[in-house]
């Protein structure tokens, strides 16, 4: 077999205490809007913001990561197509990485969202430093009053 | 001579040579009963392994495999990747 890290990067399920804290692809939210390539922009901008949302990955068919738009490529010319308008070939994130090292990373490199690829760069989600953020606090909120409960007892 | 050497050659064990297989693969014999063997040190084996895996680290293998496994079932081996 090619190995844990193969496993790893496919996002596929592990047992273990790594298991039990929060990774990216645990967090990494799985409905972020796609689109093609060949579509054109004021389109998809149309039924990626009705949807709630600031960014869409564009993919292929096989769902391979191609391009990023956030908000600032959504509000570009809407006749561009998407492989005109996106930022092709984003920074990619695995599934395995701890939320913890995402969000610091994330902070430090002001990244507002980034797309959690398996190894095959496939697409599990966006993950956004808010979201990051978030699940990171908590770890350490409730790593913080477990010690707290610990000394009193 | 050529006789005693081909059945020398029939009664000695079939011996089945490794080959490195797809995790697709993995999970399709997994599900048919093979066993799965992760050869890393201990403390990475409990941080993260396949699902159903256990541990023979790699300098243990030969000595425990033998009272570990069960020869009629396949035996996956994995390590941390290919190389």
């Amino acid at each position: 077999m090619e190995g844990k890290l193969d496993w790893l990067g496919a996002g596929l399920p592990t047992e273990g205490t790594n298991s039990e804290r929060p990774r990216a692809g645990d967090v990494a939210r799985k409905d972020v809007p796609t689109c093609f390539l060949n579509e054109r922009l004021g389109d998809v901008r149309g039924w990626v913001r009705a949807g709630g949302w600031n960014a869409c990955v564009a993919v292929n068919e096989e769902r391979v990561v191609l391009g990023l738009l956030r908000a600032k490529e959504l509000d570009a010319d809407p006749d561009l197509r998407i492989e005109e308008a996106m930022r092709p070939g984003p920074s990619t994130f695995r599934p395995f990485v701890a939320i913890e090292e995402m969000a610091q990373l994330m902070i430090d490199h002001d990244v507002e969202s980034s797309p959690i690829t398996t190894s095959d760069g496939r697409l599990v989600g966006l993950l956004t430093v808010q979201d990051a953020a978030r699940v990171a606090l908590e770890l350490r909120e409730a790593g913080d009053s477990s010690g707290q409960k610990e000394e009193q007892t | 001579m050529r006789r005693q050497i081909q059945e020398e050659e029939e009664e000695a064990p079939r011996v089945v040579r490794p080959r490195e297989i797809h995790r697709d693969e993995v999970r399709r014999l997994l599900q048919d009963g093979a066993q799965l063997v992760e050869v890393l040190p201990a403390k990475e084996y409990e941080e993260d392994h396949l699902p159903g895996a256990i541990n023979l680290p790699l300098r243990r293998l030969e000595t425990d495999a033998r009272q570990i496994l069960d020869p009629a079932r396949p035996v996956i081996v994995y390590c941390w990747d290919s190389a």
